[in-house]
């Protein structure tokens, strides 16, 4: 779990650690940029294809979590 | 989906020409709170780090024209035999008329050629060769000088971090020819309307008229968004709107399909294609859009993007420009897709052997001798007004 959570860390850019349950909202670095860098993860290290509006409805950092790793 | 397909069309030169003046995002961290940690997330996700910015009464025209002089000056071309001129701008020099007319005085081009505007953004250069293509093929032109260029920055509010350190300025010029023994050219182009809101500058048309007298109506007021961004409806500056995260969705929807099937269409592989230039959104999109299609890194250069920004319909060009430098060799095997994608929302795409076309590179803006300030417009204006000049 925690190298998932650095994975979060370096894709979001952060420099703070991440909990599973970090309120993804009150990040400053949950923008756009984010959301583009996961869809990205999503492609390049799950293979999966992840949906924006997915993104989008995630409240933590654990529901980033459930959308990248349920099959 | 549909194609189009040319014979007897080709693209023959193409220059391209930037503002003097570079901004590097390192020069702007005031607006990053003094954080260099701010600056470089920015630059490492998005791919941001120089970008070109016209000085005060310096327009996309402008960068155009010297663009097309390039192309002129080569001597091969007499410019009275260009039968059309199309400008593809957001950034025209007038809201009328169309900034073509403008540019076809300057360049002086013959009265029998046709001039007019194309408002599009970041798909516009392949609907601008698409169009050119269109007339030639039919018979009704033979030479069509197709000037793609914005320069948006005098539009933006340099607090507004959304827009401002995105988009630089730049200008092309580009010659499309009517030869017998034309390569095969093919076409796609698509629009969605619905999506018209997500790039979007919302006043300052019919729509929203500018109206001074109304001040106290909110056309003017600054709204700023959770990260402190400004944005306003009245013009300008900073009343540029994007929804980057609907921009990105619909990129990612829409383009890397649209791509696959312009291949399918054609029976080629990535592979078989010595470049994918797309339009330099930013770098995630780009890097996204080129795994999404199946092609490799390599064969998707981005580099345009860090030298000089996204330079909305000048990007695709100007990284065509770059990616060949100049003087380009014209024995070089040049099989290339273009595609372009964005504001409308609209994306199009052209795969082409370009084998033979003569690059220019890209230059330097060179200084006017002079410049008439604001000020100087202003009055030149009222005084036309007052039936003094």
């Amino acid at each position: 779990m925690d190298d998932f959570l650095e994975l979060i860390r370096d894709t979001l850019q952060r420099d703070e650690a991440l909990e599973m349950d970090t309120s993804l909202e009150d990040l400053p670095e949950w923008d756009s940029l984010s959301a583009m860098a996961l869809l990205a993860l999503g492609a390049r290290n799950f293979g999966k294809r992840l949906k924006l509006s997915d993104i989008k409805k995630a409240k933590t950092v654990k529901d980033l979590h459930v959308l990248l790793t349920t099959p | 989906m549909s194609f189009s397909e040319f014979s007897h069309v080709r693209l023959t030169s193409i220059a391209a020409v930037v503002p003097a003046e570079e901004i590097r995002i390192e020069d702007e961290i005031a607006y990053y709170n003094n954080d260099i940690r701010q600056v470089e997330r920015v630059k490492k996700m998005v791919g941001l780090d120089r970008r070109r910015v016209a000085p005060e009464g310096i327009t996309a025209s402008d960068l155009c024209i010297q663009a097309a002089e390039r192309i002129l000056a080569e001597g091969e071309v007499d410019r009275s035999t260009i039968d059309a001129v199309i400008c593809v701008t957001q950034s025209g020099d007038y809201p009328i008329p169309a900034t073509a007319l403008v540019q076809h005085g300057a360049l002086g081009l013959s009265t029998d050629c046709a001039a007019f505007d194309i408002n599009l953004g970041c798909s516009g250069y392949v609907y601008g060769l698409w169009l050119a293509a269109c007339m030639i093929e039919s018979g009704a032109r033979r030479r069509v000088l197709l000037l793609v260029g914005d320069a948006g920055a005098c539009y933006n509010n340099p607090a507004n971090r959304i827009i401002t350190p995105v988009f630089g300025d730049g200008g092309t010029a580009s010659l499309v020819e009517y030869a017998n023994d034309a390569a095969p050219l093919s076409f796609s182009v698509g629009s969605d309307g619905r999506g018209y809101e997500s790039l979007i500058r919302p006043g300052g048309g019919a729509r929203i008229p500018h109206r001074p007298d109304e001040m106290n109506d909110g056309y003017l007021d600054t709204i700023r968004d959770k990260g402190g961004n400004p944005w306003m409806v009245g013009c300008p500056p900073g009343n540029t709107w994007m929804d980057g995260m609907e921009v990105f969705d619909f990129t990612m929807s829409v383009v890397p399909s649209h791509i696959r099937a312009h291949l399918a269409h054609k029976n080629l592989e990535p592979r078989q294609l010595d470049w994918l230039i797309l339009h330099q959104a930013n770098g995630q999109i780009v890097q996204n859009l080129a795994a999404a299609s199946g092609f490799t890194p390599k064969q998707v250069p981005w580099d345009t993007l860090k030298a000089y920004g996204n330079q909305a319909c000048a990007s695709l060009p100007s990284a065509l420009c770059d990616q060949l430098k100049e003087p380009c060799d014209a024995g070089k095997r040049l099989y290339l897709m273009l595609c372009g994608y964005g504001i409308g929302l609209s994306w199009a795409s052209c795969i082409g052997d370009f084998t033979g076309l003569r690059c220019h590179g890209i230059h330097d803006f060179v200084p006017l001798p002079s410049i008439p300030t604001r000020q100087e417009r202003i009055a030149y204006w009222n005084k036309k007004f007052a039936g003094e000049e």
